[in-house]
């Protein structure tokens, strides 16, 4: 590492174009990382940030340009190459072994070998010991990583990239599944990794984040880097700016007023499981009235994707009750909850919100095939199905080619789009929306919020999960946390802070 | 709508690139066996369609894969993995046969339709049981239906060979059809039979029904995402249960169409595997009636061909199945990473 | 019909299910078909299918447009396709085997497969009660083991009963029926069952089911019967002996009487033992387990049969015999 350190450029990009098709990811971008500093890639979605991650690992080639490892072009064959030149990567999907231990983890597929071929475990555990200790961090490493909370696994999963002799770390959102108070541990250990000699690269869309730690923040945009500066330089609404390049519009909600009337949707008693039959949730009281969005605040994992299933229709409801306009839903199956005016925006757009092999329409219309007046007699009306689409996506300003473009084609903003078109044009009286902003860039995260507001000031309630604290504390009246399955307290928006909110998220009881 | 929508262009080439695959491996070994590969291409496409009676042969073997490949495709395009269409088959056929001449004294116009529903209703009920335990526990499906087939397979046999064989038959045979029972013939003296034409009308239907009504659009949403269906209210399960039974109805029928049509009995070796060969069809064909139809012909024009095609030359029969196989395997293989097996509930 | 002219068209065999390679019928079949192919210089074709079943009218009238002069057809779910087609086509002649089917232009050809299996049954009644044996145990106890219950097998199982009589009137002859030709493992678990009742030699007329007798005899150390071909060899020492049915006899005989413009037209050929079309085996690796009076014994009987003296039943000719109902 110290020969490295009179490098100028440890890892970079010199004109490096990739096309796809007409589509142009990646235009004649240029990247300097130096040795031992932390430098900041921000970009709206589909600004090439993923196409460049990719090529910086070897998993894409560069139509044109190269990669630059030491100052020197470089053709790297894979992520295997990659990482031989010192460079490891952390995804936003970790690749951990859920039922192995952390430590077995660690060690994975490069195991200190004793005699007799066998695996030396006390090796092991000192070199755990080891890079605990140098990142600052304590883990129980005997634990099955099924088990160990989300924060600790990124924690193994760069520890594990120490292990394996990484100087180079980029991170990809690594703070996108963090607690506040997990966010600020991350970021010391980014920082004591510096002050190792490390060199980071980290992409995110979380301004405080990037200001607080970079060194040099690029921002690309439409595949180009549109800037390189520093947080000394620039601040959150330039960069903001520069990441849209347009002015952003921040959503106008409504102040807040008690809705009156009894609530529209309630669960008592609620005890739900998750896939695996462990009980996750509760036994929970929520009350939901019409006119109000009630945000749930909580670190992923902490049971909201079980009451989101819950009240979907969808979850594995253990004990308690849920009744919806007054009548019992306990045990409906998801057609009722649909078929009484429930909506849902899953936060797993991919696989439950679309189905991206599918059509614009046919995400669209899916549901409600058998619904006047998209068919009659058991027969589809394509015509009208494809007024009704066209209708209610422009309304929704979706930007797509043609209406029978498999969903897939559409980006992730206009993706979801789709799918609140959806879920809101079907007249319901309650969304129930998770995370309906993952992965959508700052145009999008604003139009979205304004539908959400606009449909609870049509007298629509909505039940809102998501890890955006920010996204909590812009759009809802009522803020409850979820902390081990537990309601741990409710803030009205107009008491709630980010500190606040924060403690609900870890359990502590609001003040 | 959707998916089905796929340029014609780039579906026609989807299913002619594992034929063409096919083409060139039995080229290869053709040469390397000391045949002329041209030669023997030419005779087997003058085999295959010739002539009204080697397109009518052609026709007539191609008739019950059509139904296979449709039962097969039904499945597929829920996300059921259905290979049991080959024991639907054998019973179907065993039905249709047994009341084909225990019948025999009802008119044709009543005696046939009777046969046929009888053959469908019991390849549908023979799914039942997969179908159940798919929809509500998720168990499955391709082994429960691989296993029926053995027991479909084995009980027709024990039959053929026990209570209903022919009086008089050293073979394991039931005894012939009523003449009444038997399907009309198209073109005599050839054996093409109005079970093509039933066949033809059924895939054809089929492919009204998968663009143009609610069942087929859930069917085929249910088996792109499974998950996505359930969430936006569209009952997995029981879509599952309707297309495992109409899969097995369709099943039966083809047997049933084959025994009145062609057999005029039920026989041991009453099918050669088409039921698995259906598999092959449906996904060469990726579930499109029109992809149904021209892959059930290519695999009838090659079964025709290849049995007469020995008449002149010494190319033995094995230059046939390894260009089936072949287009077997590429099918299988496009379908690996063309599509995913569906999502699973 | 046959003339010399006809003779110069090309033959047709078509191969029954199984295929070739089935060291069996089809190839017994083929082999005599080629013989004679070759020494009456005809040209022939053999016909292969996985789907012969569902193409017999295909392959039987592609082949008469075709010019061929004579076809051959094993597959026996062929005879009423046949039978329909050579209507049509006067000028070819056609072959089935097993069955009798009417017309000018074709010939049926039929083995007398009781009388093999009285020799069969004469030589297990024999040895059963022959303590000088080896693995046999005194008593006068057989079986046999049909496929199916039909005139088909029961042809066989008679002649076996009645051959077992003649020479040991008290002997006990155990009947099964496995309702199936193709599953070994039943054929091994009824054949198990028939030895551990005390039975000697188990004779299987049940193709592939019997292969699973012949493994029960193997395995228990008991004797076997072969039937169709000669599968003395499946389990050397273990199957006594086989009744072999001379398919290639049968195929080679109306192959050259066709090329000899003496096609049996309209007639129904019967192969016994007179014309070497049935037998027992060589018996390669039990032969010098029998005592030679024994097997001297058979020789006579079979002359015994062939002069007349013995008459042999025929459940097909002559229904169902008093002692076997």
């Amino acid at each position: 590492m110290m020969d490295r350190a009179r490098v100028a450029i440890r890892l970079g990009a010199r004109k490096v174009t990739r096309r796809f098709g007409p589509v142009v990811a990646n235009d004649q971008i240029d990247l300097a990382v130096a040795p031992g500093t932390i430098h900041a890639i921000v970009g709206g979605n589909g600004a090439g940030k993923s196409t460049l991650m990719r090529i910086l690992q070897g998993v894409d080639q560069p139509d044109e340009g190269s990669v630059i490892l030491d100052d020197a072009p470089v053709r790297l064959t894979g992520p295997a190459d990659a990482f031989a030149r010192g460079i490891g990567m952390v995804h936003q999907e970790f690749m951990l072994a859920p039922n192995l231990t952390l430590l077995e983890n660690l060690i994975l597929a490069r195991e200190p070998v004793g005699r007799g071929g066998l695996i030396d475990w006390r090796v092991a555990q000192a070199e755990a010991d080891r890079l605990a200790a140098l990142a600052g961090v304590a883990l129980d490493w005997r634990v099955k990583v099924a088990d160990a909370p989300v924060h600790q696994r990124q924690i193994l999963e760069i520890l594990r990239l120490l292990y394996r002799g990484a100087d180079v770390l980029i991170l990809d959102e690594p703070t996108a599944v963090l607690a506040p108070a997990q966010v600020t541990e991350l970021i010391a250990l980014m920082r004591r990794l510096k002050a190792e000699g490390r060199t980071i690269l980290f992409i995110s869309h979380k301004l405080d984040e990037v200001m607080s730690v970079a060194d040099v923040i690029t921002v690309i945009r439409v595949g180009r880097v549109v800037a390189t500066t520093t947080p000394a330089q620039t601040d959150k609404a330039q960069l903001a700016q520069l990441m849209v390049g347009e002015a952003v519009a921040m959503a106008k909600v409504a102040p807040y007023s008690r809705p009156p009337g009894a609530p529209l949707f309630s669960a008592r008693g609620l005890v739900a499981r998750d896939g695996r039959g462990l009980k996750r949730l509760g036994p929970i009281d929520l009350d939901i009235f019409a006119g109000e969005i009630v945000g749930i605040a909580g670190v992923a994992g902490n049971g909201q994707d079980e009451l989101v299933a819950s009240a979907a229709g969808l979850g594995a409801i253990a004990e308690g009750a849920i009744s919806f306009g007054g009548r019992d839903f306990t045990r409906a199956p998801a057609s009722r909850f649909r078929a009484a005016g429930i909506s849902y925006l899953s936060a797993d757009r991919s696989e439950e919100g679309l189905c991206l092999t599918a059509s614009i329409s046919d995400n669209f219309i899916a549901g409600r095939e058998q619904e006047s007046p998209f068919s009659r007699g058991g027969f589809l009306r394509l015509k009208m199905i494809n007024a009704g689409a066209e209708n209610a996506l422009a309304k929704l300003s979706v930007r797509y080619g043609r209406l029978t473009d498999a969903v897939r084609s559409l980006s992730g903003g206009n993706q979801q789009r789709v799918a609140i078109a959806r879920e809101l044009e079907r007249g319901p009286r309650l969304l129930v929306a998770a995370q309906p902003t993952r992965g959508v860039d700052i145009v999008g995260i604003a139009f979205i919020h304004e539908q959400i507001a606009a449909f609870r000031d049509r007298g629509g309630a909505v039940l809102l999960v998501s890890e955006e604290l920010e996204e909590i504390l812009t759009l809802s009246d009522r803020i409850v946390g979820l902390y081990g399955g537990q309601v741990t307290g409710q803030l009205l928006r107009s008491e709630a802070s980010v500190e606040k909110v924060g403690r609900l998220m870890l359990g502590q009881k609001a003040a | 709508m959707g998916v089905a929508m796929l340029p014609a262009l780039s579906r026609a080439a989807g299913v002619a690139a594992p034929f063409a695959l096919a083409v060139v491996i039995g080229a290869i070994v053709l040469a390397a066996t000391g045949h002329e590969p041209l030669g023997v291409y030419g005779l087997m496409a003058s085999e295959a369609f010739g002539g009204e009676r080697r397109i009518a042969a052609t026709l007539t073997a191609a008739t019950p894969l059509l139904l296979t490949g449709l039962a097969a495709a039904v499945a597929f395009r829920s996300g059921i993995f259905n290979v049991g269409a080959e024991g639907c088959f054998y019973l179907g056929g065993m039905v249709a046969a047994v009341l084909g001449f225990a019948l025999g004294d009802w008119p044709s116009v009543l005696l046939i339709p009777v046969a046929l529903v009888g053959a469908a209703i019991v390849g549908g009920l023979w799914l039942v049981g997969p179908g159940v335990l798919r929809a509500r526990l998720g168990v499955d499906e391709v082994v429960t239906t691989l296993m029926l087939n053995f027991i479909a397979v084995d009980l027709t046999s024990w039959l053929v060979n026990g209570p209903l064989l022919a009086r008089g038959s050293a073979n394991s045979a039931t005894a012939p059809i009523a003449v009444g029972a038997e399907l009309p013939r198209l073109l005599p003296p050839t054996t093409l039979h109005l079970g093509f034409v039933i066949s033809l009308a059924l895939v054809a239907l089929y492919g009204l029904w998968s663009r143009f009504t609610v069942a087929g659009f859930r069917s085929r949403i249910v088996g792109l995402n499974a998950r996505f269906s359930r969430a936006v209210g569209i009952h997995v399960s029981s879509t599952f249960l309707r297309m495992m039974v109409l899969s097995g109805l369709i099943g039966g029928l083809a047997g049933g169409i084959h025994a009145l049509g062609l057999v005029h009995r039920f026989v041991a070796g009453f099918s050669p595997g088409y039921g698995f060969t259906g598999i092959a069809i449906a996904l060469l064909g990726r579930n499109s009636a029109l992809g149904i139809i021209l892959a059930a012909i290519v695999f009838g024009a090659l079964s025709s061909a290849g049995a007469t095609m020995q008449l002149f030359s010494d190319v033995p029969i094995e230059i046939v199945e390894i260009m089936q196989g072949a287009v077997m395997i590429f099918a299988v293989a496009k379908f690996g990473f063309g599509q995913a097996r569906g999502a699973r509930a | 019909m046959s003339t010399a002219l006809a003779a110069e068209k090309p033959v047709a065999l078509i191969i029954a299910q199984g295929g070739l390679g089935d060291q069996s019928y089809n190839d017994l079949a083929y082999a005599g078909f080629k013989k004679a192919v070759a020494e009456a210089k005809l040209e022939g074709k053999p016909v292969e299918s996985k789907d012969v079943v569902a193409q017999a009218a295909d392959i039987l009238r592609r082949a008469s447009d075709a010019g061929f002069g004579l076809v051959v057809d094993l597959e026996y779910s062929h005879g009423d396709a046949l039978a329909t087609v050579a209507k049509d086509y006067a000028g070819t002649d056609y072959v089935i085997l097993n069955q009798v089917k009417p017309g000018a232009n074709v010939a049926s050809v039929l083995f007398q497969e009781q009388e093999g299996s009285y020799l069969a049954g004469a030589l297990a009644a024999l040895v059963a009660t022959d303590t000088s044996v080896k693995g046999m145990n005194g008593k006068p106890i057989i079986g046999v083991i049909g496929g199916t219950k039909s005139v088909g097998i029961d042809k066989f199982i008679v002649g076996y009963i009645q051959g077992a009589r003649d020479m040991n009137p008290k002997v006990e002859v155990k009947v099964a029926y496995s309702n199936n030709f193709g599953d070994p493992a039943i054929g091994l678990q009824m054949a198990k069952a028939m030895y551990d009742g005390g039975a000697n030699v188990v004779y299987q007329v049940a193709g592939g089911t019997g292969l699973g007798v012949i493994q029960a005899a193997k395995e228990t150390g008991h004797y076997a019967i072969g039937v169709d071909t000669d599968q003395d060899g499946v389990a050397p020492g273990a199957v006594l002996t086989s009744m072999i049915k001379r398919t290639d006899v049968a195929v080679e005989t109306v192959v050259k009487d066709y090329a000899a413009g003496k096609f049996p037209g309209g007639k129904t050929v019967t192969l016994g033992l007179a014309e070497d079309g049935v037998g027992l085996s060589p018996m390669k690796y039990t032969h010098d387990l029998i005592p030679a009076a024994t097997l001297t014994k058979i020789e006579s009987v079979k002359k015994d049969i062939l002069s007349g003296k013995i008459k042999v039943w025929n459940v097909v000719d002559q229904g169902y015999p008093d002692f076997f109902k």
